[in-house]
Order: C-alpha cells, then sequence, then structure tokens
C-alpha cells in the first residue's frame, strides 16, 4: 500500500512540458547507506553497480519498482571519494578514488570483493577534499583520468603525497602536486603519462562512439561559464595552475603561469584551447557533470547520437549537440529534463536495454546547501516530446531541426524567433557575466517541405560568440504542442566557409 | 479396523511433531530476536547479512544446512560461529525460526526504515572496517614521513578581490593523504599509510568521527579547514625512526582473508604483506608479515620506543635490530604490545 502510494507520488512529480515524454522515479537505497553516489554502471548482464563516495559498492539486478531493487553489497569498505567506476563483470570493478585506481575482485565467487589492487597511483594528493577524480576507460585495456585541482577552501597538508609546488599552491583553485588539472592516461600497468592539461573541475569525462574525448568543467577562475571540451593530446585547456607540471612551459615559458598568463591576457586567448560548447551559467548549467552519448537507437527518444550531461547544482540534465564545422566541434546545449531530479546530478549510465536513463547524485562537502544525495531513473515513455532536435550552424544562419513537424503557419511567423549573442570572459577573476549583449537581426525564416525544420537567415553572427536562439511557446508543432525548451545556446568557435551556403 | 488405528496413531505423531515444531520456532523466535536480527534484520529480511526469506538462502536451506551455518559460522561472509554462544537445543530451535520464515520473500533492507548512517562507523573482530579518508598524523614526527612532499604555507587568496592578502598566510595542516584505517572494534583500530607502506598507529576504544569531514548525521557540510578524521579512544602505539626496512615503498593493495585485510607492498627489493589483527588471548596487536625477495634475509632497523613495544619469537633481536633468515622472513609474526598513552 505504501509502495502504492509513494509511486503515485513519483509520479505526480511534475517534471516540465516533457512531462509526458520522461517519467523520472527516485530509487531507493538500503538504510545503512549513505546514497552519495560517485558513479553507476552496468554489468554486461544487466545489473547496476553503484559506486557510494563514503561508504561501499552496491549491486541489483533494477527492478520495475524504483523503491523494490534488491540491494547487496558488492564492498563495504569505505574507499574515499569513489568518483570513477568502470564495471568488468559482476566479478570485478575499477574505481578511481582520492589517491588510487582501484581493482575491486571477487576471488572466491562469493559475490563481496575480496581483492583491492592499486591500479595506479602516480599522481599527487595534497590533503584538499577538493582534489576528485574522475575515469574514463580507454577501451584498450587503459584508462584517462581527469584529475581535478583543489580549493581555496580547504587547505594542503604538511605531508603531501607526490612532490610540492610553492607555485602551483597560488591561486583559486590550485595545482600543489602533480597533476592536478590534468588528464593523464594509465596503462593497464598503472604506468601514468600526461595527456592534456588546464583543467579546474572536469568532473566527467567520456570517450563518444567516434572514439572523441570530451570532458565538462566548471565555471569559476578561468572558466566565464561552464565548457565541455573535446579534448586533444596536449592541448592546453585555459587553467594555468597545472602547467606547474608542464616541464617544457616552466622552463621555456614561465616558472609562474598563473601570473603570466594573469599579465598575458591576450597571449592566454591564444594558447588555450576554447570550449567545444558554452554551458550560460545561471539558466542553462552552473556546474556540469558526466557527459553520455545517447547510443540507444531511439529507445530513449529521438536524440539518439546526442550528448547528456548532468548539472550537479541544478534540477536538470542537458542536451549536447554537436558538430564539427572547420575542422574543429562545436554545437548548441538546451535544456533536457528539468525538474523532479533535484540537483547533485553527478553520474549517468543507460539500463541495458536503453530505455532508462540512471542519475547518480551526489553534492556532499563540494556544495553547503542543496544536498541531493541518491539516484533517478528517467525513462522514457514512448511519446515523442516537442523538442528542438538539432541546431547546425551556416555562414549567415542556422538550420534548426524539430522532432515533430511544424505547424506551417506558426513556422514561417518571424516574430516566434528571436536570437541575441554574447561571450563569457575566461580570467583569473571567478565567472564572468555575458558580455557584449547583442540582439541579432533574424531577416526570414524558411520552413522545409516536410516542415520538420527551419533555415534562420541571421546577419552579423561571429565567432567566439554563443548565439542563443529563443523559439516562442506559440512556435507549435502541427499536433498543438507547444515546444519544451525554446532557448538553445551554440557556441561559435568557427563559422563556415561561404561556398558551403550554395548546398542549401 | 488396524489399518484406521494406524493411521490414527499417525495423525496423531503428526499433530505432536507439529506441535513440537511450532514450540520450538516459538523459542527460535526470541533467540533469533536477540542474536540473529541486528544483521538479518528484525523480520529477517536482510541488513548487513542476507535475507533470509527468500525461498532458497545462501548456504542451503535444509535444516541440517542451517544448523551447520549457525554452529560453524562461515567465516568468509563474516558469519560468526554461534557454538560458544547457544546452545545446540537453541541452534536447533533458530534453525526451526529461519526455515518458517523462509519463502515470504519480504524486499531487502531498503523502504521505510530509519537510516542507521552515523558519522561513526565501527568494525567488528569478524567484521573489520576498513576506511580509506584523511586521518590525523597524531603524535608520528615528521621522519616518518620521508615519502612524502613537504607542504608550505601560501598567502591568503581573497575570493571576493581574486587576489592574495600578503598580510595573511594559510598554513597546511597535519594530515595522512594515503591512509587506511581499520577498526576491529573497541579492542583494535589502527591506521596504515599506503604512501611509507607502514602502520602508523594503533588505539583502542570506539574509531574515529567523521562529522567534520561527512557532516551530522546523515551527512552534510564539511568543517572547511578542519576535516581530519577525529581519533575517538587511547593510542596504544605510535612508529618512529625511519622506516624499519630500507628502500622505496610501493603499495599494491590489499587482500581480505576471513574479511581481515592484508596490506601487499614492496619495499625495494622486498615483497611484503602485513595482515594486523586482535590477539585473541590477549591485549596484543599481531602483526603477522610474509616477505618475499630478502635475498640473504631480513633486517628490522626499530627505531629504539618502536622496538620497545615489538616483540618476536624468531630471529635475532640486538638492540633494536631485529634479523630474521630468508626462510624466517618467509612468514612470521611480531607481536606489539600496547601501552596506554597519554592521549
Amino acid at each position: 500500500m505504501n509502495r502504492i502510494l509513494l509511486s503515485l507520488a513519483i509520479f505526480a512529480v511534475s517534471i516540465s512540458a516533457a512531462a509526458e515524454s520522461y517519467r523520472v522515479e527516485s530509487i531507493s537505497f538500503p538504510h545503512w547507506v549513505a546514497p552519495e553516489v560517485g558513479d553507476v554502471d552496468f554489468t554486461p548482464d544487466g545489473e547496476i553497480v553503484v559506486a557510494l563516495r563514503r561508504h561501499g559498492v552496491l549491486m541489483a539486478t533494477p527492478t520495475a519498482d524504483p523503491t523494490a531493487f534488491n540491494w547487496r553489497a558488492f564492498s563495504t569498505d569505505s574507499l574515499h571519494n569513489s568518483c570513477g567506476l568502470q564495471v568488468i563483470s559482476r566479478s570485478e570493478i575499477l574505481i578511481s578514488q582520492m589517491a588510487e585506481l582501484t581493482r575491486l575482485t571477487d576471488t572466491d565467487g562469493d559475490g563481496i570483493a575480496d581483492l583491492y589492487e592499486n591500479v595506479a597511483d602516480d599522481w599527487g594528493v595534497s590533503g584538499n577534499y577538493h582534489e576528485t577524480n574522475a575515469l574514463t576507460p580507454d577501451g584498450d585495456g587503459g584508462w584517462y583520468l581527469a584529475i581535478g585541482t583543489a580549493s581555496h577552501n580547504g587547505p594542503t597538508f604538511f605531508h603531501t603525497r607526490g612532490e610540492f609546488s610553492d607555485q602551483g599552491r597560488n591561486g583559486r583553485n590550485f595545482a600543489a602536486v602533480p597533476w592536478k588539472g590534468w588528464i593523464v592516461h594509465a596503462d593497464a600497468d598503472g604506468k601514468i603519462t600526461p595527456f592534456a592539461k588546464g583543467f579546474r573541475a572536469h568532473n566527467g569525462i567520456m570517450i563518444d562512439p567516434q572514439g572523441r574525448m570530451f570532458a565538462t568543467d566548471n565555471q569559476g577562475d578561468w572558466r566565464g561559464t561552464s565548457p565541455l571540451y573535446h579534448i586533444e593530446k596536449d592541448n592546453f585547456y585555459g587553467h594555468p595552475s597545472s602547467l606547474v607540471w608542464d616541464e617544457e612551459f616552466m622552463r621555456n615559458i614561465s616558472d609562474d603561469p598563473l601570473q603570466y598568463y594573469i599579465d598575458n591576457w591576450d597571449q592566454y586567448e591564444k594558447d588555450r584551447t576554447p570550449a567545444a560548447v558554452e554551458f550560460p551559467h545561471g539558466f542553462m548549467c552552473n556546474s556540469p557533470s558526466e557527459p553520455i552519448v545517447d547510443t540507444n537507437n531511439g529507445a530513449f527518444g529521438p536524440f539518439a547520437g546526442q550528448m547528456i550531461v548532468g548539472d550537479i547544482a541544478g534540477d536538470r540534465l542537458i542536451r549536447v549537440m554537436l558538430e564539427e564545422v572547420g575542422g574543429v566541434v562545436q554545437g548548441a546545449c538546451v535544456k533536457f529534463v528539468e525538474g523532479g531530479l533535484g540537483g547533485g546530478n553527478n553520474r549517468l549510465a543507460f539500463s541495458p536495454d536503453g530505455t532508462a536513463l540512471y542519475v547518480g547524485q551526489t553534492v556532499r562537502g563540494w556544495s553547503g546547501r542543496n544536498t541531493a544525495e541518491g539516484m533517478k531513473r528517467i525513462t522514457f515513455t514512448g511519446e515523442t516530446p516537442f523538442e528542438v532536435k538539432t541546431v547546425s550552424l551556416r555562414d549567415d544562419g542556422f538550420v534548426v531541426s524539430f522532432t515533430k513537424p511544424l505547424d506551417p503557419t506558426a513556422a514561417a511567423d518571424l516574430s516566434n524567433y528571436s536570437a541575441k549573442s554574447y561571450w563569457y570572459k575566461s580570467h583569473h577573476p571567478y565567472g564572468s557575466p555575458p558580455l557584449d549583449e547583442t540582439e541579432l537581426d533574424i531577416q526570414s525564416v524558411q520552413v522545409s517541405p516536410d516542415r520538420l525544420s527551419v533555415r534562420l537567415h541571421i546577419s552579423g553572427l561571429q565567432p567566439k560568440r554563443i548565439a542563443e536562439l529563443n523559439f516562442a511557446d506559440t512556435l507549435t508543432a502541427q499536433d498543438g504542442s507547444s515546444i519544451g525548451f525554446g532557448q538553445v545556446c551554440y557556441t561559435i568557435r568557427r563559422l563556415p566557409k561561404v561556398q558551403m551556403l550554395a548546398q542549401n | 479396523m488396524e489399518r484406521s488405528l494406524t493411521l490414527l496413531l499417525i495423525a496423531a505423531l503428526s499433530a505432536s511433531l507439529a506441535a513440537a515444531e511450532e514450540a520450538a520456532i516459538t523459542r527460535g523466535t526470541t533467540i533469533y530476536a536477540t542474536y540473529c536480527a541486528p544483521c538479518h534484520g528484525v523480520q529477517g529480511a536482510g541488513l548487513l547479512g542476507p535475507n533470509l526469506t527468500d525461498a532458497e538462502i545462501l548456504h542451503g536451506g535444509s535444516h541440517e544446512e542451517i544448523v551447520t551455518v549457525i554452529t560453524q559460522g562461515v567465516m568468509s561472509k563474516a558469519m560468526p560461529s554461534w557454538a560458544s554462544v547457544l546452545t545446540e537445543t537453541q541452534i536447533e530451535d533458530t534453525a526451526h525460526f529461519v526455515q518458517s520464515i523462509m519463502g515470504q520473500n519480504l524486499a531487502g533492507p531498503a523502504r521505510g526504515e530509519k537510516t542507521t548512517v552515523t558519522p561513526f562507523p565501527s568494525g567488528s573482530p569478524t567484521l573489520p572496517y576498513v576506511l580509506r579518508t584523511f586521518m590525523p598524523t597524531l603524535d608520528v614526527g615528521p621522519e616518518v614521513f620521508s615519502h612524502h612532499g613537504e607542504g608550505h604555507s601560501t598567502f591568503k587568496y581573497s575570493p571576493t578581490k581574486g587576489s592574495f592578502d600578503q598580510a595573511k598566510v594559510q598554513d597546511p595542516i597535519s594530515g595522512v593523504p594515503g591512509a587506511i584505517a581499520v577498526s576491529f572494534g573497541p579492542k583494535l583500530s589502527y591506521c596504515f599509510d599506503t604512501t611509507e607502506c607502514r602502520l602508523l598507529y594503533t588505539w583502542t576504544g570506539p574509531f574515529v568521527d567523521m562529522t567534520s569531514y561527512w557532516g551530522e548525521g546523515e551527512g552534510g557540510a564539511r568543517q572547511k579547514f578542519d576535516y581530519i578524521a577525529r581519533v575517538i579512544g587511547d593510542v596504544t602505539f605510535h612508529t618512529s625512526g625511519a622506516h624499519p626496512i630500507r628502500g622505496k615503498p610501493q603499495f599494491k593493495g590489499y587482500r581480505k582473508i576471513n574479511g581481515i585485510p592484508e596490506m601487499q607492498y614492496r619495499i625495494g627489493a622486498v615483497d611484503l604483506t602485513l595482515r594486523i589483527e586482535p590477539s585473541s588471548s590477549d591485549d596484543s596487536v599481531l602483526l603477522h608479515y610474509t616477505a618475499q625477495g630478502t635475498g640473504g634475509g631480513l633486517t628490522f632497523n626499530f627505531d629504539s620506543a618502536e622496538a620497545a613495544q615489538i616483540k618476536s619469537d624468531v630471529g635475532i633481536l640486538r638492540g633494536s635490530n631485529l634479523t630474521l633468515t630468508a626462510a624466517e622472513a618467509s612468514a612470521f609474526t611480531l607481536r606489539l604490545i600496547p601501552h596506554a598513552s597519554s592521549r
């Protein structure tokens, strides 16, 4: 009876305009664990595995009733801030924790891990609470690890693991010990090789089906707003503290990278690799976490192939639409599911059948407020939502496609569209307001014959700007539904060359 | 006629057997509530121990199998042997009770129950608790941390100004970055460092207070500059001096043997394991070592203060140096004699 009431209460939670397309449920945990979900993944045979930041690793075969998972403990050890998980099987998993990448193995088949091997640990630990490690498998027996920086909101220890750098200790978020602010590669033997640098709090890393690596990062110092980066080897992604561990930079350019870039902002702009997508702070996403690609071929709705990103600080997930323009990856973001989740949306994993997305949640210790620990399940109901499906940049505008055919009259009405541009300055001070906000002139709209897309002609588009497109509630689909999330932000790194225009 | 009588007798016998089993279940209910419910849950749906209300239970559902598990325990699963606590009849009664609740398929320990999560975790002799967190250094001197970096002060950062206040200095704090703390309950807790590969200290009493890191109750805010675990109890040993075995340490992990962690590490060319547990006969702490790759043998160069608390039944102790042959070093046990400190 209680279960029925609880289920009804869950279904009653309003989850925005997309309510009929995606259902949000709260997964119950055993009463003896703090459900601070550091990461979540599935075994090849469909058991869900949850690594908790404080205490233990749980496994269960998901049930339709979100309150009836029959959890069992694969481990009851408290690993230190488990925030990265790779599941090999029911008897073998890997966890990145504060000081170690650890392999947990059940060697005697009783369902409980009895071997905890140190796979890799060749990075520093300063003692600062903020140093968080996320991982993604490299597909070849090794891993990429995102080694987060420390925060000025906490100290370091007198005795640090790894060499201590006085220059690295400076700054708001800092890299006092090796490989903080880097993505490093660990091979199967645990050998650590630096891969890319310049990160602040890159609490989310993944490799997409095309083999491209992406990492999110958090707004703050040297982050005007929160980015999603396309990661390529040896690139500098803009947070200078990590450069104290770049021998060449220290030897050839400056032994005080933080001050060097505080003093040389123009050089900073030349040296850093900009974001593939920026998430405008405040209304879109304040603290992006793990990205995941919808590889479910429609089982999870109409956004197959696109990226979904968690938001630690917001009651939502974000959807990302990427394309390659002029040799770089860039694209747009839009809200995906909002409401009913709570905050702390830290890690994402699809169910094996692809119909449900599990959202592992935690903020404990990272934020004094908005305590949200646990796990949600988002299930596609089969009802197609009316949303922007893709956004593609042209040198003089955008082609925007939708999930449902548009009402022809509404679609042809220019007053249903507006656009503006702005940018965020990444510099040493914390964050940035939107700068140079400019209304963009939408000159015309052409509706495609199938009414599934529109071509917007917009003058004055510039690189290094976010173009924000707004679709009014009166832009309805042919079936009468209003658009779910009508605010789409496209990060323009490059404009397409003019000759491409001829193809449209 | 005779046949009817037989049937009647069988029926009467069955009835009395059923009544006897009923009585056993009633007695077993009380025993279960006292000794079993803390791990298997009041309704038997499982807590730390497995759910007993499934149609089939983990180690067999026959009466004999259940009696065997209760009597002998399952060490690898931290199920204790109850032979020294319960009489044979009580174990029989409990087994009857367990069989009576099998097949109810009650849902696991997820719903509607008040959380038992606290910032005061602890373990037990049969189920030691392993905690990897920032532990205090306590009285362990800086010489012990010779393979660590040295943290320095910095000027305090002003987040509002985005600059450093040259008048205010922010100092490091004391803590162990790669610690493993283990609790066996009130009799023994210890802190092992994975960077130095060394037992740092032992204590008796509760275990740790994690409020400053995990927050109060079920969780919450961290103490901004003071989130090191608080040791609760009396420190009975702390290490001192250089590492008794010279060489570069590399932690390799730990294996649980009947639930008790065995640290695995390499120092120089020597591969060591160290399993620490409380002695069952007195207050001493047993340090079970194995060492491979020692060549001609192994010497512990103990600090004199440390040596005063270490006893060995093997090897030659000269001053504060303990020398073992390679054969002796392959598997040996040192005893740590605790002393109550002023803490």
